[in-house]
């Protein structure tokens, strides 16, 4: 029997997070610390094992008890001196802690190496987006409400990165080629737990019109020339209109945001989470699908930034660089083809469809590698992901940003 | 020399052991959580068993000190007994000749 959810592309490769290197370096210095601190308490040990021996109603007895005393005597010089005691011991945890150190700075600068190299590229690409992107107009838009326009998904508690994935595929629908009227349209979503806990969620489509040209730019605010900005982690009409749209929805600052993203929104998502003590809305955690975002530098501590990546998707590697491996951010390489997606226009629509990536959401949502897990966990555990079942309450409103 | 003093030290040896074998088993649980994979990291690993195995043996030495310490209260407290019984009787009798001669003097 069809369940009606997609099946679960294989998983390729997962980059960041948990099992990250930046993770292995952060606990092999945790591991380090452990051995200097046990080894200091040993050695606290080891000092009042002496002091045993010193102690003024033991020494006494010595001549009492000759015997038992250098019996005694020899038991305790055991523990404290010796090849065996406690005090050369403790020493040989604080040489392995510096043991461990090491490694850890040899696997530190390996990865740096690589990740010169690679980041270089992208620094430049980046930079010829910058000036590319200068021809372009950024901001000085309009957001507003567009309440004739909804969505079934928008009605529903998600409880999966698929469902998530799902939403916003049916908002993406709705700015097609086609609905030239409702380009720029995106989606915030309230969630209201029985606790009366406010979360919100802001799902982003992608480009509308990839085909624009500074000297064709016309009210689109999804642009080649919102691309190029958000590449060089300029402002952009976009963050304008979603900033917009979070201040009109009544957010506060100290609500927590999920921001979604496919390709161009994702993007966004990720610019949004790096800049949010910025902006000042508590956006600090999102999911992209098929977008370049290895152009951020960082996230900040904490923050939670899952990427899906189709491979053959050639969209997020504009950028020219795979994404940095943080802890904060998790990228899952699938391999879902075209996912299903029979295009005329070819296989790269096919590769960055919504079908390719729903097939990846499910992958992600069923897989056991510890990295993903603790991603998705981190999206759950903050109750973005509650499901239809919890007695949350769910609004959504969709906006347009236009120029 | 108090034998009561001498079993404080053999408990607090005793107690010593008890956390060199909690000291052990985090560390062991540390060095085989650590997020690392490779060759470099099953070294570390197996050193940190190899440390471990020895860290067991101190602790066990230190239940030993502990018991030894206990054996030399006990034969401290049977010395101060048979010590007692010789000189209890003398010093009776000291203590008998100094009424007399009080007496005798009144």
């Amino acid at each position: 029997m069809s369940t009606g959810r997609p099946h679960p592309a294989p998983v390729l490769a997962v980059a960041g997070g948990v099992t990250g290197v930046e993770a292995t370096w952060s606990g092999l210095h945790a591991l380090a610390t452990s051995y200097d601190a046990a080894a200091e308490r040993l050695r606290a040990v080891a000092a009042a094992d002496a002091a045993v021996l010193l102690d003024p109603a033991l020494v006494a007895s010595a001549p009492l008890a000759p015997a038992s005393f250098a019996r005694a005597e020899a038991a305790v010089l055991a523990v404290t001196g010796g090849p065996d005691g406690l005090a050369l011991q403790s020493l040989r945890w604080e040489v392995d802690a510096g043991s461990v150190r090491a490694s850890a700075a040899l696997l530190r600068e390996a990865d740096e190496a690589a990740a010169a190299r690679t980041r270089a590229l992208a620094r430049l690409l980046s930079g010829a987006a910058g000036l590319l992107g200068g021809l372009y107009s950024g901001t000085g838009t309009t957001t507003r409400a567009r309440p004739d326009l909804s969505t079934p998904a928008g009605r529903r508690a998600p409880g999966s990165v698929g469902d998530l994935v799902g939403h916003l595929g049916e908002l993406s629908a709705l700015s097609g080629p086609d609905d030239v009227d409702d380009q720029g349209t995106f989606a915030v979503q309230t969630l209201t737990g029985p606790d009366g806990e406010v979360r919100h969620l802001l799902h982003l489509p992608g480009t509308d019109d990839l085909t624009t040209l500074p000297w064709t730019q016309d009210d689109d605010v999804r642009d080649l020339g919102t691309n190029l900005r958000l590449l060089a982690g300029d402002t952009n009409g976009y963050a304008e209109g979603a900033l917009a749209a979070l201040a009109q929805a009544g957010v506060r600052p100290d609500e927590p945001v999920l921001a979604v993203g496919h390709s161009q929104g994702g993007m966004l998502a990720g610019q949004l989470v790096a800049t949010a003590g910025l902006h000042g809305y508590a956006v600090t955690r999102a999911v992209t699908l098929g977008s370049p975002t290895a152009t951020v530098e960082e996230y900040p501590d904490g923050s939670v930034v899952l990427s899906l990546e189709n491979h053959g998707d050639v969209v997020p590697t504009l950028d020219g660089a795979p994404n940095p491996g943080s802890l904060e951010q998790v990228t899952v390489t699938v391999d879902a083809g075209e996912g299903g997606v029979d295009d005329p226009a070819g296989a790269v629509h096919g590769h960055h469809s919504f079908a390719a990536y729903s097939a990846g959401a499910a992958a992600v949502d069923a897989s056991t590698d510890p990295a993903v897990e603790a991603h998705v966990a981190a999206l759950a555990d903050a109750g973005f992901l509650p499901g239809p079942d919890a007695g949350v309450t769910v609004s959504t409103t969709i906006y347009q940003v236009t120029r | 020399m108090d034998p009561d003093r001498i079993l404080a030290l053999a408990a607090l040896l005793a107690r010593h052991g008890d956390l060199v074998r909690d000291e052990t088993r985090g560390l062991v649980a540390a060095a085989e959580a650590a997020p690392w994979q490779g060759r470099a990291a099953e070294a570390a690993r197996e050193q940190a068993r190899r440390r471990a195995a020895d860290l067991r043996r101190c602790a066990d030495a230190h239940d030993d000190a502990a018991a030894a310490l206990r054996a030399h209260a006990a034969e401290v407290a049977d010395r101060l007994d048979a010590l007692s019984d010789r000189i209890d009787p003398w010093l009776d009798r000291v203590r008998g000749l100094t009424g007399l001669a009080d007496r005798w003097a009144a």
